[in-house]
């Protein structure tokens, strides 16, 4: 028996291996990282953009009227706006840009448009997260029917072994989502180098629909529904149409659980008094993931739905249950309960719904997601997530345009990314980055990177077959995940994720509104949450001094750790500041400033404010007695420094 | 249980800079974090004005005493032949004693008021054994949070390596 388990559980990891292959980043067909520097005389790229020419000449238009992008602004608009920021790997760093790497990134926009919705790991995240994260690995039936053995071993149930399965698998696939988000973009070269294509359009995209469509998975009752396994499915359905997203979402497991459905029934106390036993998963479907407004009340009349029909809503949604996870045979399951449901006509916003069964709710999700109200709701919420405040109303009005049949995603996309506006200045570093955001654009502007993930999970022999939870006892695979845990890279990228949680206020995968979190970070900001972000900083780079210093291939940071080293000691910490991350000519390794407005640089002394000059001051005091790890002063130290010179201001939090 | 928890979040959330320190991270506790998403949804919407924590029945709960949408004064009966028939179903067998009458009750209800045909009384009374195990699998066997220090990284010592 436990054969056929574990090759049940193989099979999709063979499946996304084999797939991940051909998905991994590479160059878009036109052009390759060795043409970036073909430039002719007048600084033009001698490749031309094909797939990507809309792109182009979107951003060409916009300059043409004096309010457009340079290159290098170009290059940090896409890392940050359609990515998690820039990271100093390869030739697509800020002191290369020009022309043709503009060219790039409107070929690399068009071929990542392409597969949004693929929900396929590169090469890199694959390898990584079959020996750092073992237990994202496996299908959420399976999941359960281990956790049913588990709970029903003596040994097992003493170390709650089930609870702590269930906990790792939802954990894992959080610490997935920072993964992807992080090293996504990056690709390792034939000469060893990483090339990192700086956007990240499909984890950029998949984070508004993720947090739209919000579900807390350390409700206990996920128990029931992974949400683990909801983020994969909804993954899957981001390129498709909006119809299709919301009924995959709406239907699924973790949904139905975390909104109540699976104790919706329509009961009736009389024949003629009947109705749905529980109205959540309607009323959110209704005000927070379509129409984005509450029913109509006395003082708000402009909603589209009332509470009756909230109430119809909740009757057409019993049924949609799931099954219990000791299920033998489909564990944690959607599953229609026919005779839960409201077998009978129900009226709803104007419209009599025949009952159909099953298939009724299909007819009335789509009618909602193309009711107007929905259209504007949901494409205004894209626009504010891709557009300055003074342009989301165009950005909007573009979604609306492209939205077709059912809301065509792809196409709500590529027009709104191909209006001018998307390119101009007004919309450059126009945004607050949400603590996700910044976590994560802290995390990659520091040097995280796939190829020292890799290394280390290799230098550990770390696989996913070890921890293959079929193939030991409760008590045996309790005791592997403690090893896994006791491994300095596991260390260090929980380490990340737990300062993303001290920025967010909890784990991403713990966000227990179902609105999910605020996507302006202007609801948020503070000098105190500034001050953490500065401190965000400093912590995930001496998380990075966990993993063995030796083995780290961040040469940038390497290879100017002793021209920074001087500066710092000769010329003081603000000096160095300005000089090497804010200055055209300097390394450009923090954030990317407007070069086209940047104002001349001031020799010393450039004041910082004098909270940050607090901050670089104790860096700098205390980096021979660093309290991590007190025989390291080399490096390690450096790059603290650097982190916190780099992405201590508020400029930083931009996006 | 889950106002408060609900109200706590928005604060952390509306103060995530004054949020435990980015060394010193509380342990990992899924459970605290739990809240019923009718509670959630009334204090959501950025309102300056605090909305009042309102009790409401737990229909979220699945351990509590479900009593549908129109509340009943006296326990529904169980009809004879609602109870032969739950007699020969592997679902309402797997569940304990009180649960089964919570499962036969209501699948008599909804025959007496015709909810329900009588050749789909044995198809009733499986569904709702089916959606009874969540609130026995919560009573009976709850979820406990594992012990798990992943979030105090301070506590690693590279040295050991």
């Amino acid at each position: 028996m436990f054969a056929n388990n574990a090759l049940r559980l193989r099979l999709p990891m063979i499946a996304v291996a084999a797939l991940s292959v051909a998905m991994s980043p590479t160059p878009p067909t036109t052009i390759t990282y060795d043409q970036l520097s073909s430039l002719d005389a007048a600084k033009k790229c001698t490749i031309r953009p094909v797939a990507g020419k809309l792109y182009y000449d979107a951003i060409v238009a916009q300059r043409a009227q004096g309010t457009g992008l340079v290159d290098v602004e170009v290059m940090s608009h896409v890392a940050t706006r359609l990515g998690f920021g820039l990271s100093p790997f390869g030739t697509l760093i800020p002191i290369r840009a020009n022309d043709c790497t503009t060219v790039f990134f409107a070929e690399e926009l068009a071929r990542q448009l392409a597969i949004v919705g693929t929900n396929v790991d590169s090469a890199l995240v694959s390898s990584i997260r079959s020996g750092l994260l073992p237990n994202s690995m496996y299908t959420r039936a399976a999941l359960n029917k281990e956790m049913t053995r588990f709970r029903n071993d003596p040994a097992a149930l003493a170390v709650s072994a089930h609870s702590v399965l269930w906990f790792k698998a939802r954990q894992e696939v959080e610490l997935l989502m920072n993964l992807r988000n992080i090293t996504g973009s990056q690709v390792l070269r034939s000469n060893g180098t990483i090339e990192d294509h700086q956007m990240n359009l499909e984890e950029r995209i998949d984070e508004i629909w993720i947090n739209h469509f919000n579900v807390d998975g350390s409700k206990a009752e996920q128990y029931h529904g992974g949400s683990d396994n909801m983020i994969e499915a909804l993954r899957g359905q981001t390129g498709g149409t909006f119809y299709s997203l919301l009924a995959t979402v709406i239907k699924h497991p973790a949904m139905l659980v975390y909104l109540d459905n699976q104790a919706n029934a329509y009961v009736c106390t009389s024949a003629s008094a009947c109705a749905a036993s529980n109205q959540n998963l309607a009323r959110e479907l209704m005000e927070l993931h379509t129409f984005g407004v509450g029913p109509q009340t006395a003082t708000f009349t402009a909603s589209p739905y009332t509470q009756a029909d909230v109430e119809a809503m909740a009757s057409i949604l019993a049924g949609y249950n799931v099954k219990p996870f000791t299920d033998p045979t489909s564990p944690g399951q959607f599953v229609y309960n026919a005779t839960l449901a409201a077998n009978v006509s129900i009226t709803m916003m104007g419209t009599t719904y025949t009952a159909t069964g099953a298939p009724r709710l299909d007819t009335v999700l789509r009618m909602l997601a193309n009711h107007p109200q929905t259209k504007a709701n949901i494409c205004t919420k894209l626009a504010r997530n891709l557009f300055a405040a003074s342009l989301v109303s165009a950005g909007t009005t573009a979604c609306q345009g492209a939205w077709g049949a059912d809301g065509n995603l792809d196409a709500i996309y590529a027009a709104m990314l191909g209006l001018p506006s998307f390119w101009s200045k007004a919309n450059y570093m126009a945004l607050y980055r949400t603590p996700i955001d910044q976590a994560m654009a802290v995390a990659r502007a520091i040097g995280v990177n796939a190829v020292d993930l890799k290394r280390e999970v290799q230098r550990w022999a770390m696989t996913h077959a070890a921890f293959e939870p079929t193939s030991s006892s409760g008590v045996q695979w309790v005791d592997r995940n403690t090893t896994l845990k006791s491994r300095s890279v596991w260390w260090t990228f929980q380490g990340i994720h737990n300062e993303l949680k001290s920025l967010l206020g909890v784990y991403r995968g713990e966000i227990a509104l179902p609105i999910g979190y605020s996507d302006l970070a202007t609801d948020i900001m503070s000098s105190a949450y500034v001050d953490a972000a500065s401190r965000t900083a400093f912590g995930i780079a001496a998380l990075l001094d966990g993993m063995d210093a030796d083995l780290r291939v961040d040469r940038v940071n390497r290879a100017t750790k002793d021209v920074l080293n001087a500066s710092l000691t000769t010329n003081g910490a603000a000096h160095t500041k300005q000089l090497y991350f804010e200055r055209p000519a300097g390394l450009a390794l923090g954030r990317v400033v407007s070069f086209f407005t940047f104002s001349p640089v001031t020799d010393p002394p450039y004041m910082l404010s004098p909270s940050k000059q607090a901050i670089v001051s104790a860096i700098l005091a205390s980096k021979t007695t660093w309290p991590y790890f007190p025989a390291h002063t080399g490096s390690e130290s450096i790059a603290k420094a650097m982190a916190i010179l780099a992405l201590g201001n508020a400029h930083q939090m931009r996006k | 249980m889950a106002s408060k928890t609900t109200i706590g979040l928005c604060l952390t959330l509306a103060g995530a800079a004054f949020a435990a320190g980015f060394w010193s991270v509380a342990s990992d506790t899924p459970a605290d974090h739990a809240a019923g998403s009718h509670d959630a949804q009334r204090a959501k919407g950025g309102s300056a004005t605090p909305v009042p924590a309102l009790e409401h029945p737990a229909e979220d709960d699945a351990t509590i005493e479900w009593t549908g949408a129109l509340h009943v004064e006296a326990p529904p009966r169980i009809l004879d032949e609602v109870r032969r028939m739950g007699a020969a179903s592997p679902g309402l067998a797997a569940l304990p004693e009180p649960d089964r009458a919570w499962v036969l009750a209501r699948a008599s209800m909804a025959f007496t008021v015709g909810q329900t045909s009588r050749e789909s009384i044995p198809q009733h009374i499986e569904e709702l054994a089916s959606i009874r195990q969540f609130a026995v699998l919560e009573r009976e066997a709850p979820y406990v949070t594992p012990e798990d220090p992943s979030s105090s990284p301070e506590k690693h010592d590279p040295e050991a390596h």
